[in-house]
């Protein structure tokens, strides 16, 4: 089995869970006092909490309760095509630390995800 | 043979790898709620799925699971009991024309069980479309 190595990391949580972000697609991190941030809590039926908000080169911001940037090297484990649409198709792959797995999502996509689960919600 | 909620169920032999105990979950983001969470074993990251809660019924307490393994890739299914391999006869058709059930089929009898047969591949890419 193939697997891609994967370094610069933002893990995140939203409330207990675990998800993680390239680094390299997060241009800038900010409070919530900005407009327009879709909260990651949406995707695991939480309700909206303070926390920091991850914005990307393009519109996408994205809400999370905490995050740590991790520059550690990771094997990227692949997604299981079973799981490969769910959020919107934004899994990456999943990285494995000694909290357990984290999946790492492209930014943008997991954004547009929560856009439209917030305008069915 | 394994039971999952107040059903019993079946699988191919040659489809079904290995009965594993799973560690703490991580929930997959924007997954439905049959879709447990996801671990890693060996290398690769296990999709596990609770059939109770997929065809309707209470969530299933348990951290066993069989693992199936389809040309596709691999999920485990939650198992509250493991009866081993048993002779499966009866009925093969679909339980149901539509959803999940359209993947099940029977009615069977195994080890004087009623059971329902999962079809496996169809099982994973009725998963895999969201379902």
């Amino acid at each position: 089995m193939a697997v891609d190595a994967v370094s610069g990391l933002l893990l995140c949580r939203a409330g207990p869970h675990r998800l993680a972000f390239l680094a390299g697609q997060v241009a800038s991190v900010g409070g919530e006092g900005a407009a327009g941030f879709a909260p990651a809590r949406l995707a695991y039926g939480l309700p909206q909490a303070p926390g920091k908000v991850l914005h990307g080169q393009d519109a996408a911001a994205v809400g999370v309760d905490s995050l740590e940037v991790n520059q550690e090297q990771w094997p990227l484990l692949p997604t299981p095509a079973l799981i490969s649409r769910h959020a919107g198709g934004s899994l990456v792959g999943f990285v494995a630390t000694g909290d357990g797995l984290w999946p790492v999502l492209r930014l943008h996509e997991f954004w547009a995800f929560l856009e439209g689960a917030r305008a069915h919600a | 043979m394994f039971a999952c909620g107040a059903s019993w169920y079946a699988v191919p032999a040659d489809a079904s790898s290995e009965v594993v105990t799973f560690p703490e979950l991580t929930r997959v983001p924007g997954a439905p709620a049959h879709v447990l969470g996801v671990f890693a074993h060996r290398g690769e990251v296990i999709p596990v799925i609770d059939l109770s809660i997929l065809t309707g019924g209470a969530a299933e307490d348990s951290r066993r699971a069989v693992l199936l393994r389809v040309e596709k890739g691999a999920f485990a299914l939650t198992a509250s009991r493991v009866a081993g391999v048993s002779t499966v006869s009866g009925g093969t058709e679909p339980l149901e024309s539509v959803g999940v059930k359209l993947h099940l089929r029977g009615p069977a009898q195994a080890a004087s069980q009623d059971v329902a047969v999962v079809e496996p591949i169809g099982l994973f890419d009725f998963l895999s479309q969201g379902g």
